[in-house]
């Protein structure tokens, strides 16, 4: 009887666990392929440098207009990315992206102590180079690179920073 | 006789494709927080240097993982 009921259902348990775990083996070696080649487009992607880039010059305001310890916010390169243009002490011009490396809140300028300050977590940047001073922004601010052409200010160019 | 010689060393194929399977899930495991590691310093802190050695050893489990597939394979058609 058993004989015959073996003949008629040949189902092996081990046999059929057999295949199904080898079938396991195959999906794991093929999400390690995909685990693998994730890692090998990061890698790739680090590897690109993204210092600087330059975009079309854009016109943000008479030298003249803004006074020392002034700031003036613009947009650069895209509409959506503010900035801030900063008149430091020395007369110098310097610009930053006005979004706190944090969690995006906008930074303000405080020329009494010549940093951005970002209200929401106490970070700060110094103006100088947009480096962080304090609090738990990872990067320095992304730096707006610009250049004085006949008493006009322009932004050219966006430079992201390094480490924090 | 033969049936249970056959039998025995196919308990004993099971076994180690058991064990291969586990040490395969924990490659696949580790595989799997590195790759999550460097996405976090990638994304996170802007954390560079870990991308290239993880993708390196990301790699070599991969070449593990194909290299016991193989036997595996072998193994199923020297049977």
């Amino acid at each position: 009887m058993n004989d015959r009921l073996r003949q008629d259902f040949p189902i092996d348990w081990e046999e059929d666990h057999y295949v199904s775990r080898r079938e396991f083996f195959k999906f794991m070696t093929l999400a390690s392929g995909g685990l693998a080649a994730g890692s090998v487009g990061m890698a790739a992607w680090a590897a690109i440098p993204k210092g600087e880039r330059t975009f079309e010059a854009v016109r943000l305001a008479s030298a003249d207009s803004i006074a020392i310890g002034g700031s003036l916010a613009f947009r650069y390169p895209r509409p959506q990315d503010i900035c801030l243009l900063i008149r430091r002490e020395d007369g110098s011009f310097v610009a930053f992206s006005q979004r706190c490396t944090h969690l995006s809140c906008p930074v303000e300028y405080q020329s009494d102590k010549d940093r951005l300050y970002c209200p929401c977590h106490n970070g700060a940047f110094s103006a100088k180079d947009g480096s962080v001073l304090q609090g738990p922004p990872p990067h320095p601010l992304p730096q707006i690179m610009l250049e004085v052409r006949e008493g006009d200010v322009y932004a050219v160019g966006v430079r992201h920073g390094g480490e924090a | 006789m033969k049936d249970r010689v056959h039998r025995e060393r196919r308990s004993q194929k099971s076994t180690v494709f058991v064990a291969l399977m586990l040490f395969q899930l924990v490659l696949v495991l580790l595989q799997l927080w590195l790759f999550v590691s460097v996405l976090e310093g990638q994304i996170g802190g802007g954390a560079k240097e870990m991308a290239v050695p993880g993708a390196a050893v990301s790699v070599a489990i991969l070449a593990v993982n194909i290299w016991m597939l193989l036997g595996i394979r072998r193994m199923d058609a020297s049977e």
